[in-house]
């Protein structure tokens, strides 16, 4: 005769079942961490403008949500709307930018910067209206003249 | 030769005053807000595009759905994911005319600007109110209009009818810079 279980199994599984679902809501729950993220590409501002400027190569270029590790030229530090943003050229003959929207917690850094720096972001790509569109950016280097 | 000059000089001109009729925001912001009594959602797009043409008040707007910032990561992935289908529609637009548009004027005032928004594949017409204002040469359009949620063919599933408002309440201020074309 099989023998009943004790209460204590069922209480032991209920509080299995409630510990893996709180930890399968904090992994959604989380953001991706960029500053931690291996990127897909590793780019030259001018070289991606160019790319997703022919609208053949768009798709085959980039996805949305992918890390992106992008090297160019500050044309612009931006705060409006609260938000801290900074623009990359793309070159002399390109009137498209690239749009970093920065990610919080990077005041003090961004204070360092100037117009025409030199610098490499990482970025989670969102599309392309005029301007390829990235949040989320974490400065991880300034190249010095 | 010397002919050539002021013809050049004329043709120069031209291009370069049809290129400043129009002014662009390239950090448009667009702000949405849901109220229930179960949960309030906020969220904003800062990058979102926006032209003007001057010259007779046309505007046009483009967003990118997916580049909304939100509290919470789950709410960005039920947005995306469930409702909006941002990989099938990845833009929401809206195209239209300032009403009784005079660029001349400096002082803020209000204008209904009337069109067509495209959201989630459907196209509704709009009359958006909206204050005009110029501030150091620059142009600044705000305004807030309201959308029905099942005006756009938004599935809300039952289970989570009670956490989205069915009238959900747009923010916008539009910054712009004199378009490069």
């Amino acid at each position: 005769m099989k023998k009943p279980s004790r209460p204590s199994t069922y209480i032991f599984g209920i509080a299995l079942v409630l510990l893996l679902s709180a930890i399968a809501f904090w992994y959604v729950q989380k953001p991706l961490d960029v500053s931690k993220a291996t990127p897909e590409m590793s780019i030259s501002a001018k070289n991606l403008l160019a790319q997703l400027k022919d609208t053949t190569a768009q798709l085959a270029v980039l996805n949305a949500e992918e890390v992106v590790e992008i090297h160019g030229v500050i044309k612009e530090i931006n705060t409006l709307n609260g938000r801290e943003t900074l623009i990359l050229q793309g070159g002399t003959d390109v009137k498209s930018y690239i749009i970093c929207d920065m990610k919080a917690g990077q005041t003090e850094t961004l204070k360092q910067l100037h117009e025409k720096d030199s610098i490499t972001l990482k970025g989670i790509y969102k599309g392309f209206l005029k301007d390829a569109i990235f949040l989320y950016c974490v400065l991880t280097r300034t190249h010095q003249p | 030769m010397n002919i050539l000059i002021p013809i050049l000089f004329l043709v120069s001109f031209c291009v370069h005053a049809q290129n400043t009729e129009k002014i662009i925001a390239r950090l448009g912001n667009v702000a949405f807000f849901s109220y229930t009594s179960v949960e309030n959602i906020k969220a904003q797009n800062n990058q979102v595009l926006s032209i003007i043409d001057l010259s007779n008040g046309e505007i046009a707007v483009n967003i990118l759905m997916n580049a909304f910032v939100f509290e919470k990561a789950l709410m960005r992935e039920h947005f995306n994911e469930s409702y909006i289908e941002s990989d099938i529609y990845p833009k929401a637009t809206f195209e239209g005319t300032i009403s009784d548009f005079d660029s001349s004027q400096s002082e803020p005032h209000t204008r209904i600007v009337k069109g067509t928004f495209t959201m989630h594949g459907v196209t509704k017409t709009l009359d958006i109110k909206t204050k005009i204002e110029k501030i150091d040469g620059k142009y600044i359009l705000t305004g807030t209009f309201e959308a029905v949620v099942k005006d756009y063919d938004i599935k809300i599933p039952p289970l989570l009818a009670g956490n989205i408002a069915k009238t959900i309440s747009v923010d916008f201020r539009f910054e712009y810079d004199p378009y490069d074309s």
